[in-house]
This record gives structure tokens, sequence and C-alpha cells, in this order.
């Protein structure tokens, strides 16, 4: 009886290699659905196909949904990555199924026939597959731009062949491009932090050890401990100031943008975004778009072209009481009693001066602190003698000047001496 | 220490999981159940998200119920601190143990520590495994997550008086997050995640009756349609599904829809709504805004959903 070719030995064997090439094709597969996923701007923890591969292992290839389902909760941890995610994800399973189906491809992956985010991972000699090569563009992040794409620089030229490792960064280049334009010269942050802790009185429920605070029970037992019991030295301890709350109201009106630097203005936004415990900015002019989100974006760059998104409006007339009676209606909660208010505008109102009273003083009632941050009063010169101005005064806390970071730092300095006077009168131009 | 908990629920499967679910009258679509599933089967914390209402904190009930465990539940809130959440020393016992003398020993002992929810779930001792619960992270401060980073990757907790206590059966962990902050990466990294979507109409409806089975279906199919149509309304606190469970629970407690004398067929009648939104309701502005215009609205709403 002659040998079954399809038993034996050699059959074994050969079975055993198209697994092995099956489980290889689908590792590559994995890990390239991976790399594809960053590259869109997917925040992919680390240690993701480690994960994801165990996943896959414990469900199995039989259930599509399940497998997506697994990988996402593997990949994939914010919401707004879930669409881009489900979108590569069609694509990586349809490798898979192919690789697991196709027994003609034992012993290696034909990379050659794959495109997109399945293209042949870089050589070591350096032949590049960069990221964001598919011309045909489904791949392209949903409402995002070319620039978006690692590796990718507008021109159409690979600046190098080691630009392959931006595809850990999809954002790279184009931040770094965007905060050259910007100016890092520029940079407000330390003014900022300066000001924060300023204004940081707002105590938190972390405690500290302060010399007049209540005494800490706590460690005075102790400390006890090593003198047998007996009580030497009562430390204090007080609610550390924590942080600042706060709401800041931009005023984008031609008349703002003539005076003030457009790219400092984003730079500040960006750095009270970051150094605040919570803030909520909106850009007003004769209409309020809230842009908080936007400048939790990863660049300078990034951040105006979410303003673009969100369609925020730059240069229009100036309506400040309609831009608080909005907020007071859309959110009332917005300002509250740990809340500080900024308000960044040069008091040229030009709609109902009665609103903008009005919604000055219910922010003024309800807020801890409201500062006018005017512009203007970077001219020795200025006088707030313009109508708004005049409606505004009495419920701002101090009216300061606004151009540059040494105005911060100022602020800072002017909030720091208690018991003084504070305002654009006693600034550094003034009294330097 | 992955591998314990994995040979406990190496025989779990998808089906099983699902009918836990259903005895414990969790409605859980297939992803939750996966994810679920994963993350029982790799031993590794799952974190939830979602809107306040979408059921997250309800899964760990259910997980400890369905699998007859016990359920350690560690709230967060901003300021926590670790001798709220791990672990603290009992102070006026030492104290008193010092003061009386005769005492060789140190006093930073077992005998003197407190378990808070975080070892008490690694220190537990039971069958099962316990499920821990570190519901709403994102209230606690971005340096409380640092402390739970020992607990979630390996399952132990460093005391320096004592040493390192490492759990022998790891718990079940489900982290809650209303997304008010976004996490850190360390913490994401160390966890399945799951987004939990508001509910639709149809799962909201199959969630009141489970809930609710003594109110009438097509009530409730009303009181869910209310709700969603509420929701449309540009609302300071929309109501959640605890919300519409609270207000079909009340509708029962009145024992069933008040007599309307304008509209004896209506499944439910304005005084219904008025004399009961303050279950669904929770701001005195959200209140306001219910006027004859948006009333009416509700009440086509109850016949017709899309209304």
């Amino acid at each position: 009886m002659p040998p079954d070719p399809d038993s034996g030995p050699a059959h074994d064997c050969a079975e055993s290699d198209a697994l092995t090439a099956a489980q290889t094709r689908v590792r590559v597969a994995l890990v390239r659905f991976v790399g594809r996923l960053r590259a869109a701007g997917v925040d992919v923890p680390a240690d993701g196909s480690l994960v994801a591969a165990e996943a896959l292992a414990v469900i199995g290839f039989d259930d599509e949904d399940a497998a997506r389902t697994g990988l996402r909760s593997a990949l994939v941890s914010r919401p707004e990555d879930v669409a881009t995610f489900d979108r590569l994800f069609d694509r990586f399973w349809r490798r898979v199924s192919d690789a697991l189906d196709d027994d003609d491809a034992a012993g290696g992956v034909d990379t050659s026939s794959l495109d997109g985010g399945f293209a042949p991972l870089p050589s070591d000699d350096g032949e590049a597959d960069i990221v964001g090569e598919d011309e045909a563009g489904d791949d392209t992040p949903a409402g995002g731009s070319r620039s978006q794409q690692v590796g990718w620089d507008e021109g159409g030229n690979r600046t190098d062949t080691e630009g392959q490792v931006a595809r850990f960064s999809p954002v790279g280049e184009s931040t770094r491009v965007e905060a050259e334009s910007l100016g890092i010269g520029d940079d407000p942050t330390p003014a900022v932090r300066a000001l924060t802790d300023a204004l940081a009185t707002r105590p938190g429920r972390r405690y500290a050890s302060a010399p007049d605070g209540r005494p800490d029970v706590r460690r005075a037992m102790r400390r006890s401990h090593a003198t047998g019991g007996a009580v030497m030295e009562v430390p204090e301890r007080a609610p550390a100031p924590a942080s600042v709350r706060g709401l800041v109201l931009v005023d984008v009106s031609r008349s703002v943008l003539d005076t003030l630097d457009r790219d400092f203005l984003v730079r500040f936004l960006r750095a009270l975004t970051a150094e605040w415990r919570t803030v909520r900015t909106c850009l007003f002019d004769t209409d309020v778009t809230e842009v908080t989100d936007a400048l939790e974006a990863a660049s300078a760059g990034a951040t105006l072209r979410e303003f673009d998104r969100l369609e925020a409006a730059w240069g229009g007339g100036t309506r400040i009481g309609h831009a608080l009676t909005t907020v007071r209606e859309a959110a009332p909660t917005a300002v509250d009693r740990d809340t500080v208010v900024l308000i960044v505008s040069d008091g040229l109102e030009t709609g109902d001066l009665s609103r903008l009273e009005d919604g000055l003083a219910w922010v003024d009632r309800r807020a801890r602190q409201v500062f006018w941050l005017n512009p203007l009063a970077a001219s020795t010169a200025y006088e707030p003698t313009c109508r708004g101005m005049v409606a505004a005064r009495p419920h701002v806390d101090g009216l300061f000047a606004f151009a540059e970071p040494a105005d911060l730092h100022d602020i800072a300095r002017q909030l720091r001496r208690r018991r003084q006077p504070v305002g654009y009168e006693y600034d550094w131009r003034r009294n330097g | 220490m992955t591998d314990d908990i994995h040979d406990d629920f190496e025989t779990l499967t998808r089906e099983r999981l699902q009918s836990i679910f259903d005895e414990t009258d969790y409605v859980a679509e297939d992803e939750i159940t996966t994810t679920v599933l994963l993350a029982l089967k790799l031993g590794r914390p799952l974190l939830v998200e979602g809107e306040p209402g979408a059921g997250k904190t309800e899964l760990a009930k259910v997980l400890a119920a369905g699998f007859d465990t016990d359920l350690v539940r560690l709230q967060c809130y901003e300021g926590l601190a670790a001798e709220s959440a791990l672990y603290e020393w009992n102070y006026t016992k030492q104290l008193l143990a010092v003061q009386s003398g005769g005492r060789e020993d140190s006093v930073f002992t077992e005998e003197f520590l407190l378990e808070r929810p975080l070892l008490r779930a690694l220190r537990h001792e039971g069958d099962r495994p316990p499920v821990l619960l570190i519901d709403e992270v994102d209230r606690a401060d971005e340096e409380f997550e640092a402390l739970l980073l020992e607990v979630l990757s390996d399952f132990q907790v460093s005391i320096p008086e004592l040493g390192t206590i490492t759990a022998d059966r790891p718990p079940i962990v489900v982290i809650t997050s209303n997304r008010t902050r976004a996490l850190s990466d360390a913490l994401k990294r160390r966890c399945l995640y799951l987004h939990v979507e508001p509910p639709s109409v149809e799962k909201e409806r199959a969630i009141v009756r489970r809930k609710v089975p003594e109110l009438d279906d097509a009530v409730a199919a009303a009181v869910c349609n209310v709700t969603g149509r509420l929701r449309k309304e540009p609302l300071l606190k929309p109501p959640g599904v605890a919300e519409t469970l609270d207000w079909a629970r009340a509708l029962t407690a009145l024992d069933g829809v008040a007599d309307d004398p304008a509209d004896t067929d209506a499944l439910l009648t304005e005084t219904d709504i008025r004399t009961t939104l303050g279950c669904l309701l929770k701001e005195v502005e959200d209140v306001e805004r219910i006027d004859d215009e948006t009333m009416s609205a509700l009440l086509a709403a109850t016949e017709d959903p899309s209304a």
C-alpha cells in the first residue's frame, strides 16, 4: 500500500511550517497595524503590540467583531481614536484573513504586495518605506492633512533616510515646523508660571507644613515615638494653595489683533491651559467660540489648525457684553467662587453697554477675582476712557497691560505684594 | 502573578460571562462582554471611561455579584492620599504601646497596620479574588495615579517599615473615569480600555424592563422615549440611566400613572411628568427650561421617540 502523501512525518513537518509561517505573517501584520495606528495619530501604549498579541491569542481568529473589540481595548485609550482604529482595522483584518488562508505563502510573506500601513518595514540598509507614502490617501487621518503624516514634507521630499524613526511620532514634524514659525524665543511659559504662583490662592485638600497652620497630630505622634512617647514638638500644617481654576475670555476683534501679536496670544493661552488646574477659554468678537480643547493640542500649530476647524473667527467687532451673557447662559458653572477670570480685550465695546455691565456684574459676583488684560495699556499714554472700560472698571480687580511676557511677570509681581493697589498705573513701564 | 488569575478564568467563556451579566440584570453588548473577558483572562486592570450614568460602576458591582466575591471599593476624590488608599499606621495604638513601656520590638508591625482599600484587596483571603473598584480616578490628583502604578502592574505594595506585600491572588481591577481630565499614559498602559457609550433608547428600555419589572412595558418604553427626548435639550445636567430608573421607580411607587382628566388614554400625562420631574432634572435652570413647548415635545415623544 503506497504511503498516504497527506500523512506521516513529512506532512506533519509541512503543516508545522505552514503554521509557523502563518503565525509570522499575522505577527508582522499586527506590528505593522500598530505602526500604522501610531502614524495616524492614535495614542497606542508602548507595549500595545504585546498586549494586542496576547488578546488575539485569547480571542482567536474566528470572530472578527470579537477580535476588533479585543484589539481596540488593547490599543486604543481615547474615544476619539476609535474611528481611526476601526478604519485601519478593516484592512488589518483583511490581511490577517489572507495570511491565514494563503497556504501557498508558507515560508514567508510577500511583502511586496502590501501597501499603505502594511507595506514592508524599512530594511536595515535604509531603504525607505515611510509612513504616509500611500498616495491613495485613504489612510490619512480623518480631517487631517498630509502635513500630519510623519516623515513627509510638503514638498514631497524625504529629508533623510533616517526619517523612519518618525513613525513613532506622528505629528512630530509638523509640530517642529509650526513651533519654529511661531518663534520659540517668545515662550511665555515662565511668565505664566509666575502668574500662576501669584494667583494660586485656592487652598487645596492637600496639606503641607506651615508655621502658622493647625497642629499636625499625626506627625506629632509619629515623632514622639523617638522620645518614648513624649510629645516634644507639635508640627503644624495647613492646606496648601494648590492651583488656579480659571475662565479666560479673549477678544479677537480686529482692533485687538492690530495691537497684540497673535502668536504670543496663542502661546499665552496654551501655557495657561498647561499650568492652571482647569481653565476654559473662549474667543469672542461678535460671536463666542470655546477653544479649550484646541489649546490642549500637541503644538501651537495644531492649536491654530483646531481654531480653523472650529471656525473661530479672527478680526470682527467687539461685543464683550454678548460674550459674557452667552457664557452665563451656556455655561453658568464655568465661573464659581474658585474661578479667576481673565478678560483679554481693549474694551472698545461695539455692542449694548448695559449687557456688558450686566455680564460683568454677574462675573464679579461669582468669580474669585476678575482681571482685565488690555493690550492698549502697553502704551504709557493709555487712559481707560473708552465707554467699555469705564463701564468695566468697577467690576474688575485689576486692569493691566498685556503685550509681552514681561507684562505677565509684572502682574505676578504686583499680585504678590499684599495690601497694595495693583493695575497698569503701577506697572514696570510706568514705574520701571 | 498574572498566571494565577489567568488560571482562574481560563475556562471562562463569553457565553458564561454573558449569562452572568444576564443573571445580574446587567445589559451588556458584545463589546463589553469581550473586553471584560479579555481583562479577566489576561489578568489586566480594566479602565472604563464614559459619561456619568453609563453603567461603569455597575459593571464592577455585577462582576463581584456574578463571581460571588467581595467588592472592594476605593472612591477617588481630590486630595486622596496614600494613607486613605493604601495603608495607615494606627498612631494612637502605637503611642499607647510606646508609653506603656516594656515593648522591645518595633511598633511598625502588622499589629499596628490599618488596611485601606488597595491593601485590603491585595491581602484578600477568600476562594476567589475580590473585585477592586477604583471609582472616578479622574477626580484624584495626577500624583495619585503614580501610587496606583505599582499596585496595578505587580499587584504589590511596598511599605518602607514592613517590606513588600504581594497579592497571592490578584484582584479583578476595574477603574472608572468620567474623563474630566486626561489620565497618564503610564496608567493607561497598564490597563485594557473600554469606552462605554450612553445607552441607546433600546438598551435603556431593556435596562428599565430588567431593573423595574413591575412597570408596564408600554410605560417603560414611554419613560425611555421621554428621557431620550430630554437629552436632546441643552441641559446643564442631562439625565443618565440612573435618573431614568429613578423615574421609572417613582412612577411605580405612585401606583402607575396619575389620572389626568384631560387625557385618560395617554401613557404619560403632563401631570405625571411635571410632578416627577425632580427625578430626572437636578438643576433649577434645567427645570425652568421645560416650558409648554418643550413639554409638548416630551408628550409627543411618549408615543414616538423620533418626535
